[in-house]
Parts: structure tokens; C-alpha cells; sequence
């Protein structure tokens, strides 16, 4: 396998993907749509939206991790009858 | 009564058969009140054991369409070989959503778009372009898939009501396709029109991560400004 094809290729160890992943767990808590609230990383002071945070997912749990230092911002449990959102590296919420 | 966690009852009404791996699933929601287009929904499937998976996707209908997602089979997924090959009418599963406000359009955006698809990251893309159209918005669709019996939507890719289309193989050379995985050139040229540099171009790239971050990294080099750029990334678990 080449690099070419490696581009499209979805690997079960891959489990990286982007903050748009959380938005409909995370809109519950909020109470709005997420996606485009900005973020500041405690750890680093990088300012990002949730879209663009790296998101592991590990069902039931997601961690949400900052795209330049690669912090826990935040970690998101959602079971059946109870979602957990624990906030962790994040020292500012700017909503748009 | 607001459901709990947001879960919604849903309903399969309609399959299409896309390509030998994916599959279009139409779905009447409780109470659905539109959606925007590049907006996904969180779907929840439950065993009669009562486990329980969740997975994101796409919606790949426009706006005041019924709700559709198109899927696409990863083998050792829970849940997309189910949706792919198994989901009949009338089966029921839970909705969430619809959610998003970052990788979306909505019209009075006139801007033109540049949307660039890996494999089922064009389920959004249908979405984007057909609510689009409307309002003479000029739509570019550069895709990449694997061969050419891999590429989703590939009549109305065709058809004179599709974008205007670039089709990149990656693994296969095959007449009237281009090759290999997109370059900062192909894509500079791209960027332009009439040989000048359009200012305003919206541009949307959705698929797996490492296609994204690729797509990503030559659009920049290609001169993008990050402002003008909307990125969706899915993997196993994430947004298909």
C-alpha cells in the first residue's frame, strides 16, 4: 500500500477526528450549537473553535484535545441515561 | 416533552444502492425541522441485547429535503455494515440532531465554493451543492476516491444539474479521471478563475482525517487563506 491510498483509508486505530464529532453531545450541554464556540487552551493559551479540537473517540468516551498542544480540554461520557462532561484544560469560552 | 439526551425516534423510508460499499438511507424523524446543509446527525442503533452505538453522519440531502445519509462500509465497523447492508424500510433507529454550525452553508453566503471530497466525505458535499444551485451560487467539486466504481453520486456527478466536477482516482488510472492525490497546483488553478485569484472562495474539505490534513496542507500551500477554509474529518466512530 502507497501513500496515495493510505489518504482514504479509514483505520480502526485512527480514531482522531475533529470537534464536529461532539457537537450533538455537546449542544445538549450547552444548551446551543457548539461548534463554533472558541476555546482557550489552559495549557498552551491557544484559541480555537470546538470544530477544529482533535477528538479520540473511545465509546462511551471522547476526549477533546487541543489542536496545537494536544491538552485534554475536555472529557464527554454519554451512556444511556447520563452524559458527563468534564471540563479540564480550558481557561476561556467565547460564545459567538 | 423534550427527549431525553435528544434522542429521537427515526425511520428507515428509503434505500439507494450508490456504489458496492455505500448506500443512501432516507429517514422520517419525529418532529424534524429541517436542517442545513454540511450538518450531520448522531445516529444510535440498539441490539437486542441492549448495547447500544453511536456514530455521526452526514446528512447528504439538501435542505427541505427528507433527511438522507449516505454511508459508506468499514469493514470492521459496528454499525456502517448494518446501514450499508442490512437496513430495509421500516427498520427504526434513534436520531440526534441535526448538529453543526461550522462546516455548513446557508444561502447569502454568494461567495463561490470549492468543495473537496475524499471517498464518503462527499455525503456533505450533495448537501452543499444542491442547496446551492438554487441561487446560482458557482459550485467546484474536486473528489477523490479509490477507482472509479468507488465514486458516490456518479449520475448526478454526470448530470447537467451536478457541480462542475474533477475526479481524482488513487488507485487506478482510468479515462476521463485524473490521478494520483491532489497537488498544491491542481489546486492553486483551483483557486482562481479566468486566471485571477477569487478573493471570497469559500472552500469545504471533508474525509477521512489524513486525507483532510493533506487536502489542508496543499490548499495553504497553494495560497489559501485558513479564513476562507472549513474542514470536516472522520474516522472509525467520527462523522462518515
Amino acid at each position: 500500500m502507497n501513500a496515495e491510498e493510505d489518504l482514504l483509508s479509514v483505520h480502526p486505530e485512527d480514531v482522531h477526528v475533529d470537534g464536529n464529532a461532539i457537537a450533538g453531545a455537546m449542544s445538549l450541554v450547552l444548551g446551543r450549537e457548539a461548534t463554533m464556540i472558541v476555546l482557550q487552551c489552559a495549557e498552551c493559551g491557544d484559541r480555537h473553535r470546538v470544530a477544529e479540537t482533535r477528538v479520540y473517540l473511545r465509546c462511551p468516551g471522547m476526549v477533546v484535545r487541543c489542536p496545537a498542544c494536544s491538552a485534554c480540554e475536555v472529557l464527554l461520557v454519554d451512556r444511556p441515561h447520563r452524559l458527563q462532561l468534564t471540563l479540564m484544560s480550558i481557561r476561556l469560552m467565547e460564545l459567538p | 416533552m423534550r427527549p431525553v439526551h435528544g434522542w429521537r425516534p427515526a425511520t428507515i423510508v428509503g434505500t439507494a444502492r450508490e456504489t458496492a460499499s455505500a448506500n443512501s438511507i432516507r429517514l422520517a424523524v419525529a418532529d424534524w425541522a429541517g436542517h442545513v446543509a454540511g450538518q450531520h446527525i448522531d445516529v444510535r442503533l440498539t441490539a437486542d441485547d441492549g448495547y447500544q452505538a453511536t456514530r455521526s453522519f452526514s446528512l447528504s440531502s439538501a435542505p427541505g429535503e427528507a433527511p438522507q445519509i449516505t454511508v459508506e462500509r468499514l469493514d470492521d465497523g459496528e454499525v456502517s455494515p448494518y446501514l450499508v447492508d442490512i437496513a430495509t424500510d421500516g427498520d427504526a433507529l434513534e436520531v440526534r440532531g441535526p448538529v453543526g454550525g461550522y462546516f455548513v452553508w446557508q444561502p447569502g453566503d454568494d461567495a463561490p465554493l470549492l468543495l473537496v471530497a475524499g471517498g464518503s466525505g462527499i455525503a456533505p458535499m450533495r448537501a452543499i451543492w444542491r442547496a446551492a444551485r438554487p441561487h446560482g451560487t458557482p459550485v467546484r467539486l474536486v473528489y477523490s476516491a479509490r477507482t472509479a466504481d468507488r465514486v458516490i453520486f456518479a449520475d448526478e456527478l454526470r448530470s447537467p444539474d451536478g457541480p462542475e466536477t474533477t475526479v481524482h482516482l488513487t488507485r487506478e488510472r482510468a479515462a476521463g479521471f485524473e490521478y494520483g492525490r491532489l497537488r498544491a497546483d491542481q489546486l492553486s488553478a483551483l483557486l482562481s478563475s479566468g486566471g485571477v485569484r477569487e478573493p471570497r472562495l469559500l472552500v469545504y474539505v471533508c474525509g477521512p482525517t489524513a486525507f483532510v490534513e493533506d487536502a489542508a496542507r496543499e490548499l495553504t500551500d497553494a495560497g489559501l487563506d485558513a479564513d476562507l477554509l472549513r474542514t470536516e474529518r472522520f474516522g472509525v466512530g467520527g462523522p462518515k
